[in-house]
Formats: structure tokens, sequence, C-alpha cells
């Protein structure tokens, strides 16, 4: 069903903004909420930030339910290595688990681009591989971009097990990724968080799944998983980060990220490296961190009669701050339903208290529908600095 | 006298709809994907696809190819600023009131970036205001596997960390991990996730056809399309060479899958998502008033 779309744009002056003489309503907490216990006076980056206060809302179909973010799950059937030209002209040892295993070999800068040709796989008897190879910057489309002279093998329907890979005339370093798209061995990681506060903590878990085991047919030796993990930052930081087993035969890992944050703007990857008993597998999950540079107060002021929304909000840096919410309304059923979207954003110059309005008033509800309503999954986000501060799944009924 | 009426009331009503379509000004915009494009309309979708939606056109001369960098994060000036800058000014220009978008992989998320965050940069709302479709070839909505082999591919540093020898950061963007964040947090569409305040129609490349003989493996490219059949083992099941289907379905909602629709019932690879191949052309003008 294709809903009318009405939008609204209108000038609001964060700072000077004229609430309406409504009566304060504390913000619900629910638990998984994020809500900033103290704020931080960040730097801010390249001063771009529009200038401009801006609100927005559009129509949502109350017949489409909307879901939180669940649990952020990774699927490896691959790993990584890095190898010196030493160790390409001796073999490298690869375990391989499955048939049409693809071998990609990119150079280091200053390492020797490989010719294809130079590239030998050889099974556990010393025996030469039949394979494929192809240069990767003829199989990636324009943009997109591998370091010169990377080359992709692809093996056939051989049996698997331990190879070794050869390249006489490598020089320098090299990384050796393989991807096993058919193996019954893959690295499961869990991350119940796609956003965490600078200083905060989350745990990451790590299983090794055997699909062959879980068909009653348990592969030899597979056992008692191992590994190590990196968290790395946007600006390339890394810090090492132990991996536990538990009672369960997973992995754990405690990621606790760096108070200070990270200057560059992108998200945060946790690496996590494992293996057991002759496989290896690599994966990651990624997340945003954000310093808390400014929090909602915890009260807001609804009208329900211009379903409009005044959040006051504390700030601790300058920076272009928006606060973004789902209005729901409730239908003849008697059941709350999404019906609008909403954001409203403003500049901040200089640190202090502001308010901003989130507006729906100009979406027209949708037939049936009317109050009592609700606001939910409301979340306050630094436009200057790309960062998530705040979130409440439920906060407001009006 | 009541026919004469109703007579009068058809035309009112005739003339009210004529001078409605008078009204409407239709533009076409196409964004390309990962990259940075100078000459798009040569390099990227090459002319013909380009001037099958102009045919389409009331107003031949309301076609605008962006070019912009999109090798940096889509939030950066050279990136969602370029974009913003490019078609609010062709808006402006030509007076566009009815705007459809064409865009191809990573595009398909610059354009959800605008819609998503609509308070982000005072020339979004008039955009979206304006924009009536957008169509999305092969989209990179939820990354690729392969986004995550360059990047591997580029990690180097003695403790397994992060050497930043080499820098794209739309690559980045794309891997399936950090698609998922992004997500999450900035982009809508998505299942469970609020709709995007406009139409974000898919259209979804699932095989690559790379047999010589076949005809199908020879437009766009056949040496292209080889490499993207060797690239489908990485994948695994639907894809188009680059992008899992499952990807291209993530965001918005599917208006076809390439054999449902072009000639011959041939599948579009990444590559030939956007040329006019098996007559894509002709499907894609759809998208403007008869």
């Amino acid at each position: 069903m294709r809903l009318p779309v009405l939008l609204m744009l209108s000038a609001v002056s964060g700072a000077a903004a004229t609430a309406p003489a409504h009566v304060m309503q504390t913000l619900r907490i629910h638990p998984g909420d994020r809500v900033p216990s103290t704020l931080v006076a960040a730097p801010l980056p390249a001063d771009d930030s529009e200038r401009t206060p801006l609100a927005f809302a559009w129509a949502l179909d109350p017949g489409r339910p909307l879901q939180p973010p669940g649990v952020q799950t990774a699927v490896s059937r691959g790993y990584s290595l890095q190898v010196d030209a030493a160790a390409l002209r001796r073999g490298v040892a690869l375990p391989l688990t499955a048939a049409e295993a693809l071998i990609q070999v990119s150079p280091a800068p200053g390492a020797r681009a490989l010719p294809g040709n130079a590239l030998q796989l050889r099974g556990a008897t010393g025996q030469p591989v039949p394979v494929r190879s192809a240069a990767a910057q003829t199989l990636l489309p324009d943009g997109v971009g591998v370091p010169t002279g990377t080359h992709v093998l692809r093996t056939g329907t051989h049996v698997a097990g331990l190879h070794a890979l050869y390249a006489t005339p490598a020089r320098g370093r090299y990384v050796v990724q393989v991807m096993e798209p058919l193996s019954p061995l893959w690295l499961e990681l869990q991350a119940p968080r796609t956003t965490l506060l600078a200083g905060g903590t989350t745990t990451v878990r790590a299983r090794l799944h055997d699909d062959a085991a879980a068909s009653g047919a348990p592969r030899a030796g597979v056992a008692g998983p191992y590994g190590q993990a990196l968290l790395v930052a946007p600006d390339g930081r890394s810090w090492p980060q132990p991996l536990h087993p538990d009672t369960n035969g997973r992995l754990q890992v405690q990621v606790r990220v760096p108070a200070e944050g990270s200057a560059l703007p992108g998200l945060w990857e946790l690496q996590v490296f494992t293996g057991a008993a002759g496989v290896l597998r690599d994966g990651r999950v990624a997340f945003a961190v954000a310093q808390p540079t400014a929090r909602l107060s915890g009260q807001a002021a609804a009208d329900p009669l211009r379903r409009r929304i005044v959040l006051p909000v504390q700030v601790a840096a300058p920076g272009r701050y928006e606060v973004r919410g789902t209005l729901y309304a409730t239908g003849r059923d008697g059941q709350p339903r999404p019906v609008a979207q909403g954001h409203a954003a403003a500049w901040v110059g200089t640190p202090g208290n502001t308010t901003l309005v989130l507006g729906f008033g100009t979406v027209p509800l949708p037939p049936g529908f009317s109050a009592p309503y609700e606001l939910r999954d409301l979340q306050l986000h630094d436009q200057s600095r790309l960062a998530p501060l705040e979130s409440r799944a439920a906060p407001l009924r009006f | 006298m009541r026919s004469r009426r109703i007579g009068a009331g058809l035309l009112a009503l005739l003339l009210g709809t004529a001078t409605a379509q008078a009204a409407e000004t239709w533009g076409v915009a196409f964004v390309h994907g990962t990259g940075r494009q100078q000459q798009a309309d040569r390099d990227y979708w090459q002319p013909m696809i380009i001037e099958r939606l102009r045919g389409g056109l009331a107003e031949p001369h309301n076609v605008l190819v962006v070019n912009c960098d999109f090798s940096q994060y889509a939030w950066t000036p050279a990136a969602a600023g370029c974009l913003a800058g490019q078609l609010a000014g062709f808006i402006e220009e030509r007076g566009i009131t009815h705007l459809a978008v064409i865009t191809h992989s990573h595009g398909g998320n610059m354009m959800r970036w605008l819609l998503s965050n609509p308070t982000y940069d005072r020339r979004y709302p008039p955009i979206i205001q304006r924009l009536h479709t957008v169509v999305a070839l092969a989209p990179s909505s939820a990354g690729t596997p392969l986004a995550d082999a360059v990047m591997d591919g580029n990690r180097f540093e003695s403790v397994l960390g992060w050497l930043l020898g080499y820098r794209n950061d739309a690559v980045r963007m794309q891997q399936v991990s950090h698609m998922a964040v992004y997500n999450a947090l900035w982009l809508y569409g998505t299942a469970g996730r609020p709709a995007l305040p406009r139409p974000f129609r898919a259209v979804v490349g699932t095989g690559v056809q790379s047999a010589p003989w076949h005809a199908g493996s020879a437009c766009g490219g056949y040496a292209l399309n080889l490499g993207l059949a060797f690239t489908r083992a990485w994948l695994g099941g639907c894809s188009d060479g680059f992008l899992h289907c499952n990807s291209q379905r993530a965001a918005g909602t599917e208006w076809f899958a390439d054999r449902a629709r072009t000639r011959g019932g041939l599948p579009l690879s990444h590559n030939q998502s956007r040329r006019d191949c098996f007559g894509l052309g002709a499907i894609l003008r759809e998208t403007l008033p008869p």
C-alpha cells in the first residue's frame, strides 16, 4: 500500500524554541536504553556541520510493524594469514575443509607483485593441486580497488585437507585470505550492541559450528577452540583482547572501548581469530562508539493536539544535535501502531541547555487512528561527530 | 440540460487533469556506485541506457548524470554533499517537480543516506520533496563479503592490526558487518526499520552469464562478466557476481528480479545492471509517466 507522504520543513530555532505551556513529563527508562551518565567536551571535527535548524517528518504504514535491532550476528567461513616471502618460498600451510575454496594473495606495500602463475597450491602428498587463477583487479567492479598484484585462486572439487601455498618469487610481506563458502565449519560471532559509549563495555561471543557434527557425523579432532581478538579503532589503533572459553564450548571476549574514543569517524571493529584442531576461522563485528557530548534532560513536554514534543537537551560541546523518533497512535482495536517518523536538528554553538522539538502535526493520521500516542525509539545523535548518543525504546506516552 | 452539465463537468475534469499534468516537470538523475567519477555518462553508465530514459521525458534535457567521489564515507562533503549539490542544482535549474533517480550498487546507499537523514543538510528536504522514486539497480544494501575481502587484503600490522596503506572508505562501509550497523543506526528501509520517505525499488541481479557462446555474456563486456562469474563462488547461491541477492533485496521493495522482465529472461550481472542490456533501459522508462 502506497501511503501519501507529507513532508514538513520548518525552521526551528533550537536554542530559542518557545515551548508550549504543557507539563513536563519524565521520560521512562527501559532495560537496554542507552543514557549517558556523564558528558565530555569532545573536540569538534572539521567544521562543516549544517547550521540551519531543520525538522522533517513523514508517514509510516501502521500495517508494517517495527522491531528494535536484535543481537548482531556475523558468520565466517574464512581466515587470513600474514606471511613473509620466506614462508611463501617454504610453503605456507593452508588447512582447507571443503571444495571450491578461494585463496586471495595480496602484497603489502613494497612487496613484489606476484604474477598469477607464480602461485602454486600443493596437497598433503606434495602434488600440485589444479586451480583457476585470476588477477583480482579483473574481478571486482571499478572503484572497489585492490592492491596491485592481488591474485585469487579457486580450487576445484578435490579433497579437503592440509595444503601448502608456494610463491617462489615472493619478496616482502603478503596477506593470504582463504574463503570456503561450502565449508560445514563456520564461525558465529554475536554482539549484543551496535553502539557503545566511549569507555563502555560489551561482551562478544564466538562459537565454532560444525554442520557435519550436527548431522550426526562428528568431525574427529575438532575440539577445544582457541583464539585471540583485536579491537580496532577507525584511526587504525588496536588493542589485543583476550578470548576466554565459557562452559558451553564457546569463547567470549569482554570488550572495553577506550574513554578517549577516536578522532576519526567510522566504525570500530572487533576482529576475532580462532581455530580448533586444524580449522582456522576469522570474523569481525562492527559497532559505533560515541563520546557522550550531550544527553536528553530526561523530561519532555508533549502536546497531543499538535502532536509535538519538546525535548530539553544538555550539551557539553559545540556541534549539531538531532533527535529522532517514531510516533505511535492508537487504532480502533486499541493497539498502538507506528504512524510517523520525525527528525529535528539544530546547531548548538555554546555548551549548555537547549531544546529540540519533534513535530508530527503535519503528517495526517491514518483513518481510525488517534490519541493516546506513544513516542518510541527516541534517539539523540551528535551529527557533527556522527555519534549516536542516547536511545530510549519507549520513553513517552501522551 | 443535464447532459450539458455533465459534459461541462467532464471537460472541467479533463482540463483540470491536463493542467495538473502540465504543471509536472519530470527529470531523471543517474547516481553511480563506488568510486570517483568525472564522466560517469561515458565511463560508468555508457550512453545507451541514458538515452533510453531521455527518450521517455517530455523535456529531453532534464537528465542529470551525477559525478561525485563515492570512495569517501557516505556523509562526507565529497560524497553526499556533492550528490545533494548536483541534485539540488538540477532541480532548481530545470524546475523539476518530479524526480526519478536511477542508482547502481553503492549509489543506492548514497540515496538512502540522503533519505534517512533529512536534517543533516538543508539541501536534503527540498530534494526529498521532489523525489518521486528511487530505482536502485543492484543496490549493496546489506554490503558484500567481497568488500570484506578487499579490506582484509589491506590489513597489515605486526600485531594483526590495521595499516592505513590504502583507503577506500566506501568499500570499508560496504563490508557486511559495517552495513549491518549503518542499517541499524543511520539508514532506513530494511526489515523492521522505519520505511524511507520515498519509494526505493530494487532491481535484483540473480546471475552471471559467462559462456562465450552465449549472447548474454557479451553485453557490458565479456571480460567483466567472466570475472564476475569467478567471484560468484565467493558468494554462493543467488548473486550477480558482486552482491548476494539478499543484499540487493535488503532495503525498500523489490521491483523485479532480472529474469522476470529482461529480454530472453537473461540474468543481469553486476556490470550489466548499469547498462542497457536485455531491454533494461526500456523497462526503466516505466518509471516515467507515459
